[in-house]
């Protein structure tokens, strides 16, 4: 090319200009240690792919348009553009389709300033439901992943997993039963066993491998999908399975992808919550601008105690647990079957001892035969996981309890939550005790 | 594969893609269609192809044989009609068994159980595959245009190919003629500037009438027609309105789709929708509503029975036959078939007691714009009344729900008719807007401040009030 022409080639110098600014951005964003704490990491591996792409494209274009193989869109002819082409109707009233001259710049009006203010309004969402809108699932998620992020001490006891292990695990108590610090880092079923791996990964990034971890999961946990919009919830940059040492099948490709449109499409992604205040808007204006933000009444160690149960709830919660279980075999999705295995392997790597217990149930359900046959092909499953590896233990006892101290089947209330703590770390000094009885007959 | 779906996406955008790059070389763009078409088609279920290419390679030869018979002699004459039959008798045949077979077996039982007979219906376990109702419709237009001397035979199986397998319009319409269609088929496609931008407004507002106003008050619909029984007064109409805006929005919101991305390939399909509840009486309404089968049926089936040449009652009695038959195309069922005859009713209803002729326009100089509305306020309601037995699903439903309508609405059914208005508000804004100027492609003609804006509503409102790609289209099912 002897001569750039602003005019023809606005398409090609577009497409080249932002991707050299986006290979830009990205050697800028390292030099200045936005790069994070492995440097280089995902997204600036992103924005350079995509940017040199842009770039070369800008190229393949300008060379197709030079020996005519580049499309065309071509305008009407002169002569019919002062014709507005409009269909024929048996009789005027009819509305008909009147075609409009248009041109590129019209078009790419249209378009592109759709684009700018769907993302603008998308924005406004963004900043809305971060200053004024709540959700107790996904505000538990992130403040225990700030939990996790803000400790400046290694624990002697990690809890990990989900809702049920969150209001159902009293680390004071853990600490009096079985000595050192203990911290409650359970989040809710949604985020599967894959949170439980993530959090253990993050945590030997910070402190080195945690002396014994606590797993508690509800019967059903291994049956859940992840679900990436609540996984976007987690404080991690992009490509967060590039930073860490667990392996990057964890999370894939197009499930990383989604986390991240997740995070911030809120306008597609948190819908639900949009329209709710779209709605509550139209019904009560001044509502609008009112903070819902709830306080979920965290105790300094992560656990979060409820005091008032729920005896009605619980047994119709039953009944629906019932016909789920009836509806359905029991299967693991891969997403749990990949994080428990990673587990597993650093539990064996590292020597963690990994303590692995169902929550607490409420007693009929427990006692129900149609519960008993399906509970027996979660505890097969995970038996068979935590034989893989001398140091983790499945603990096969279920603490039940009656409704009047449930929230729902598998959520305690504090008085529960106290007694099943106490089971728990009994159970686990059993499991100590004949581990240590094991090693010395084997020594002899 | 749905149109709202992220398969759909990504399939569009590979195809357009290379659709573009073969732009000078119809053939290779065909033989892409061609390929696209059997691919979209066979993402429903691939047993399906191999019905439509029986039908398509039935209709090409029999369309060329057709064509190769040119003298007037009676063998020839006789010839002519035989090839004919043969196409309408297979298009119909495979029609009828795959749509009706059941249909039929099991009213027969009923009848002969009425007379105390007992007999057990062979059923058989057929699948209905998606969009027959449309392909064999179109293909047979295409021979009988032949046979009628208006059309010529095409000689390429691959461009006759893609007219019948063409995938925007295959499974729900707008059912196109061939000499429409074909001539495009077999003409290199120029893309305007002026048809891209209409495209891109068609998709986006189809888009728009369809996860937001169908799939929403789809769901108001929903809960009263299936719970009819715990509703009275006027949450029944409130159910029926909410139904009516549902398939309109579901309906027309696939042809705008449809339309749009044919357009981004430079095809022209016909309009099948001009904003059908404003119409003034039946007529008007059938010229405004699903236009591609009214036209259809109109053509080969209403003035091939002798139209309105033959006197009054032979007037109502075409009419009335080519709207029950209308009603029996959509579904093999009942209820389709008592939508039909209603609207053929009211038909021969409107032609004998209107005074204007059906036919003249609506508006004239002689009414006030009070009786013009007054006059589509009438046709509405009645057409409401079709919906009625058009959506319920048993006779007791039409019953109960015709006989508890009353002006009483429930705390509940304020809740839903203020959803119902909160989704229809946008449609209504929009239509009343394309009625008053007469465009349906107003918007697009809006400057840049005003339509940037408009467009960013419909898209953001796809995206918070849009449901996922659960949600079929209604037509599918026919």
């Amino acid at each position: 090319m002897k001569k750039v022409n602003f005019s023809k080639h606005w398409l090609e110098i577009g497409m080249a200009g932002m991707g050299i600014l986006m290979v830009a951005v990205a050697v800028l964003s390292d030099l200045v240690g936005a790069g994070g704490a492995s440097g280089f990491g995902f997204k600036q591996l992103v924005l350079v792919i995509v940017g040199s792409g842009l770039i070369v494209l800008a190229g393949v274009v300008l060379k197709a348009r030079q020996v005519g193989l580049l499309p065309t869109f071509t305008l009407l002819d002169e002569a019919e553009s002062d014709v507005h082409l409009a269909d024929t109707a048996p009789y005027k009233q009819l509305t008909r389709e009147i075609l409009v001259a248009s041109n590129v710049r019209s078009v790419l009006t249209s378009v592109l300033g759709t684009i700018v203010l769907v993302l603008a309004v998308n924005f406004a969402a963004m900043w809305y439901i971060d200053r004024y809108i709540s959700n107790t699932g996904l505000e538990l998620v992130e403040q225990k992943w700030k939990i996790l992020q803000n400790m400046e001490a290694p624990v002697d006891w990690l809890v990990l997993g989900d809702s049920t292990g969150n209001q159902g695990v009293v680390p004071e108590i853990l600490e009096n039963e079985l000595g050192g610090t203990a911290l409650n880092l359970c989040t809710i079923v949604p985020m599967t066993t894959l949170d439980d791996a993530l959090m253990l990964d993050v945590y030997i990034d910070k402190f080195g491998p945690p002396k014994n971890i606590l797993i508690v999961h509800s019967y059903d946990a291994v049956s859940t999908e992840m679900s990436p919009f609540i996984f976007a919830r987690v404080p991690l940059p992009w490509g967060v399975s590039s930073r860490y040492r667990f392996s990057p099948a964890l999370i894939s490709i197009s499930q990383q992808i989604q986390i991240a449109v997740a995070r911030h499409f809120p306008v597609y992604f948190e819908n639900g919550t949009l329209k709710n205040v779209i709605f509550d808007g139209l019904k009560s204006p001044e509502t609008l601008f009112v903070s819902r933000k709830v306080n979920l009444g965290l105790t300094s160690k992560g656990y979060m105690p409820r005091y008032e149960p729920r005896p009605e709830d619980v047994e119709d919660d039953k009944e629906g647990h019932l016909e789920g279980i009836q509806s359905e075999e029991f299967f693991v999705t891969e997403v749990n079957i990949v994080a428990v295995d990673h587990i597993t392997a650093l539990a064996e790597q590292h020597g963690i001892n990994v303590y692995i217990v169902t929550g607490p149930l409420y007693e009929d359900l427990y006692e129900d035969r149609i519960f008993q046959e399906y509970f027996a092909k979660v505890q097969a499953w995970w038996s068979e996981a935590a034989g893989r590896s001398e140091y983790v233990h499945y603990v096969t006892s279920v603490s039940t309890f009656p409704s009047d101290e449930m929230e729902e089947v598998d959520h305690a209330t504090h008085l529960a939550a106290e007694q099943y703590t106490e089971n728990v770390s009994s159970e686990i000094m059993k499991l100590q005790r004949n581990t240590v009885v094991k090693n010395v007959l084997t020594e002899y | 594969m749905l149109f709202n779906s992220q398969v759909f996406l990504i399939f569009f955008v590979v195809i357009y893609a290379l659709y573009l790059l073969s732009q000078k070389r119809v053939k290779l763009q065909n033989t892409l269609l061609l390929v696209a078409s059997y691919i979209f088609y066979g993402y429903w279920d691939w047993r399906f192809l191999s019905l439509i290419a029986l039908s398509t390679f039935i209709d090409f030869y029999i369309g060329k044989s057709l064509g190769a018979v040119e003298g007037d002699t009676p063998a020839d004459l006789k010839r002519r009609k035989i090839l004919l039959f043969c196409s309408v008798g297979a298009n119909l045949g495979i029609l009828g068994f795959f749509k009706y077979f059941n249909f039929f077996t099991d009213s027969f039982a009923e009848m002969l159980n009425l007379f105390g007979l007992q007999a057990d219906p062979i059923t058989l376990n057929i699948i209905l595959p998606v969009g027959i109702s449309f392909y064999t419709f179109q293909t047979m237009s295409y021979t009988i245009d032949i046979y009628r001397n208006q059309l010529k035979p095409t000689q390429s199986l691959l461009d006759f190919a893609v007219f019948v397998s063409f995938f925007p319009q295959l499974v729900a319409g707008p059912i196109e003629r061939a000499v429409n269609l074909l001539p495009q088929v077999e003409q290199p496609r120029r893309i305007t500037m002026e048809h891209f931008n209409a495209g891109l407004f068609l998709i986006l507002w189809g888009y728009f009438k369809k996860v937001v106003i169908a799939d929403n008050t789809g769901e108001i619909a929903n809960l009263i027609f299936n719970n009819y029984t715990t509703y009275s007064g006027f949450d029944l109409v409130i159910g029926v309105l909410a139904f009516a805006i549902q398939i309109y929005g579901d309906f027309s919101g696939y042809s705008d789709i449809a339309r749009g991305i044919s357009r981004l390939m430079g095809f022209e399909l016909m309009i099948n929708f001009r904003l059908p509840y404003f119409a003034l009486n039946p007529t008007d309404f059938w010229q405004r509503w699903h236009i591609s089968l009214s036209t259809w049926l109109k053509d080969y089936l209403y003035i091939p029975l002798g139209g309105n040449r033959k006197g009054d009652f032979a007037t109502y009695r075409n009419l009335f036959l080519t709207m029950l038959l209308g009603g029996l195309w959509h579904g093999a069922s009942w209820n389709f078939v008592i939508w039909g005859a209603f609207h053929g009713l009211i038909l021969i209803l409107y032609r004998k007691f209107e005074k204007r002729p059906a036919h003249a326009d609506p508006w004239g100089g002689e009414h006030s714009y009070l009786v013009v509305v007054a006059k589509m306020a009438l046709m509405f309601v009645l057409t409401l009344l079709g919906w009625l037995f058009f959506r319920a699903s048993t006779a007791h439903q039409i019953g109960y729900m015709l006989t508890h309508i009353s002006l009483v609405l429930s705390p509940e059914g304020l809740t839903l008719a203020s959803s119902l208005l909160f989704f229809s508000l946008p449609l209504l804004v929009v239509q009343v807007f394309q009625y008053i100027t007469r465009d349906l492609l107003i918007l697009p003609k809006l400057p840049a401040l005003a339509r940037v804006p408009v467009y960013s509503f419909l898209l953001i409102w796809a995206l918070i009030f849009g449901t996922t790609e659960s949600a079929q289209f209604i037509y599918f099912q026919f």
